[in-house]
């Protein structure tokens, strides 16, 4: 299979892919290219959202996407993406999104087989997330699309099979997926923080996926599930909020099983939509073995104001431990119960100037901090206050 | 005069800066009395008594901008004679991505008029009740994943045409009146948007 390949093999097979649309013969109708630069600013008053002592960043979201068409059945699809934000959530460099040959049959329903780098769907915005002139807001919601694991949850090298099966009332789509995950830097840091030095391996990860849609509702619910070995560096140790409490980390197993479920409703120039997830977190030997299970959800409403404007303004709540939903918890990590939940508030308005051009303006009241990076053991930055604010702005170009 | 008002009108209607009303398929008798109603239930009255004259104007205006916008002609999806099978709940599901094949088994080649163009804004609002951004975006979440492919851009409906002439998969839609429908449905499979 793909994702048996050596990793310098594998780059190679999805970087011919990737190209291949571009030198292939230029019949317009056969090859497709498109893309998106998203340029802005983020601010946060406080906590570590963009870094330790960083409270302003500017946002770059950059993709090119190309397709070729060999025949009604058989096509190749890959796409070049960019994201820079904060510390901990910015790619080295362009990163190959997907990039995987397609195979399509009519037999039952619609079925397509891709293989590859491919992009599995786990909720109703996977797809859009990346989008700026797609998603409903610059920063989306962290309890289901978290910015700190985006790369690890967003695409995996391996093989999808999806079927598309319309009835008279409604089309159901039905997606499973299997695949080892990508992990960079940027997951070490998310989860540990720079006290790790050590080295994770990925396991295969799977996904299913199933969504009913009717000319007004849209009814989705995933599952994904994965593990990841860990080695720790020689000494590494996570600090706690008492100077001289160390971690010591060692060899082990994080194992994560998520399910979210969802529903959108449309109907022409409004959309609401609410989303849930539910993730087991396995942390077995690496620090001291804990079991929990985190919960979120969000209820959003997404309006069409006039042909220019959209406003969209959501509320979300996420749990740490949702057996422990007042966030109390106990030592040896000692944080604010707050530090375990948060509440958040936003505002999104977005301007569509030209069919080209969309300018999107947000601000989010954030109450607590649960789901700010280090993920495992936060430091103190993580959460200087309950109470902080983020504002966002953003310009996209799309061609 | 009127004509030039007519012209404003239908640029602020394209731009979406007035209300759906305007739009010849919403200039029912119900959605005027409701529309009436909502004004009438102003309390202030002398603000009642300029909210119903401004009604009124656009109102007449409205049916004017009816007259001047349809000009007979009605929004059709044109395809080849090998389409006969094809329905606007099909026509429905492969613009928003949900269906790439044709009742026939082929791959569907979906061409589109500019964006921001009074067709396009109509076909939109009329197949499913929403602006041409708004399903650039669903279109857009499927080519960024890998998904799918967006409508081929073509600039006006010759193009549009002749590409359909040249290619039996692909369709479009455009603006017609009685005469052109009545010829192109001797070449064409022919689909009405109106209800």
């Amino acid at each position: 299979m793909f994702y048996l390949l050596k990793n310098s093999v594998r780059k190679y097979l999805l970087v011919t892919v990737v190209s291949f649309p571009c030198f292939a013969a230029a019949d317009s109708d056969k090859l497709s290219l498109s893309g998106f630069v998203g340029l802005g600013a983020v601010h946060t008053t406080d906590n570590n959202f963009l870094g330790s002592n960083v409270n302003s960043r500017t946002i770059v979201d950059a993709g090119l996407q190309a397709r070729y068409t060999i025949n009604d059945n058989i096509s190749v699809t890959g796409q070049l993406t960019y994201r820079r934000l904060g510390e901990v959530t910015t790619d080295d460099e362009p990163r190959i999104d997907f990039a995987s040959i397609d195979f399509s049959s009519n037999l039952f329903g619609e079925t397509q087989l891709s293989i590859g780098r491919i992009k599995p769907s786990t909720g109703l915005y996977t797809e859009s997330r990346d989008l700026p002139m797609s998603r409903p807001s610059i920063i989306m919601p962290q309890s289901i699309y978290s910015d700190f694991f985006r790369n690890f949850l967003i695409s995996f090298d391996g093989a999808r099979l999806s079927v598309n099966y319309p009835l008279s009332w409604a089309t159901i789509s039905f997606e499973s997926a299997a695949g080892k995950t990508q992990i960079d830097e940027n997951f070490n840091e998310a989860l540990l923080g720079s006290a790790s030095t050590g080295d994770w391996d990925s396991d295969i990860a799977k996904v299913v996926d199933l969504t009913v849609s009717t000319d007004n509702f849209t009814f989705n619910i995933s599952r994904f599930w994965t593990g990841t070995d860990y080695t720790p560096g020689e000494g590494n140790a996570l600090p706690t909020v008492l100077p001289t409490l160390f971690i010591p980390l060692s060899k082990g197993v994080l194992e994560i099983d998520t399910i979210t479920a969802g529903v959108q409703y449309t109907n022409g120039s409004t959309e609401l939509t609410f989303e849930y997830i539910t993730r087991d977190n396995g942390i077995i030997d690496f620090v001291p073995s804990t079991e929990s299970v985190t919960e979120g959800w969000y209820s959003q409403i997404r309006q069409s104001l006039s042909r220019e404007f959209t406003a969209t303004a959501r509320y979300e709540v996420f749990f740490r431990n949702k057996k422990q939903r007042n966030g109390s918890t106990t030592p040896p990590y000692i944080f604010p119960d707050y530090g375990n939940t948060a509440r958040t508030t936003a505002l999104s308005l977005t301007w569509q100037i030209s069919p080209n051009l969309q300018a999107t303006s947000e601000v989010h009241y954030v109450e607590g901090a649960g789901w700010l990076a280090p993920y495992v053991a936060p430091f103190e930055e993580s959460f200087e206050k309950k109470h902080w604010m983020l504002f966002a702005t953003q310009v996209t170009y799309r061609f | 005069m009127l004509q030039t008002f007519c012209k404003a009108l239908k640029k602020l209607a394209e731009k979406g800066c007035i209300l759906k009303i305007t739009r010849s398929r919403d200039l029912t008798l119900r959605n005027v009395g409701l529309f009436n109603h909502a004004i009438l239930k102003s309390k202030a009255k002398f603000q009642r008594s300029i909210s119903c004259f401004l009604s009124g104007i656009l109102l007449l205006f409205s049916f004017a901008l009816y007259a001047q916008e349809n000009n007979g002609k009605s929004l059709v999806i044109v395809t080849s004679k090998s389409n006969e099978a094809l329905t606007l709940q099909d026509v429905k599901r492969l613009y928003s991505l949900k269906q790439k094949f044709l009742p026939n088994k082929k791959r569907a080649k979906l061409t589109m008029l500019p964006i921001d163009g009074a067709t396009t804004l109509e076909f939109t609002q009329s197949l499913y009740g929403l602006y041409p951004y708004q399903l650039q975006r669903i279109w857009d979440r499927a080519v960024f994943s890998g998904r799918g492919k967006a409508p081929t851009l073509k600039e006006n409906t010759q193009t549009m045409l002749s590409f359909i002439d040249a290619n039996n998969d692909a369709l479009g839609y455009m603006f017609v009146d009685e005469s052109q429908r009545t010829q192109m449905e001797e070449s064409y499979h022919v689909l009405s948007l109106e209800k």
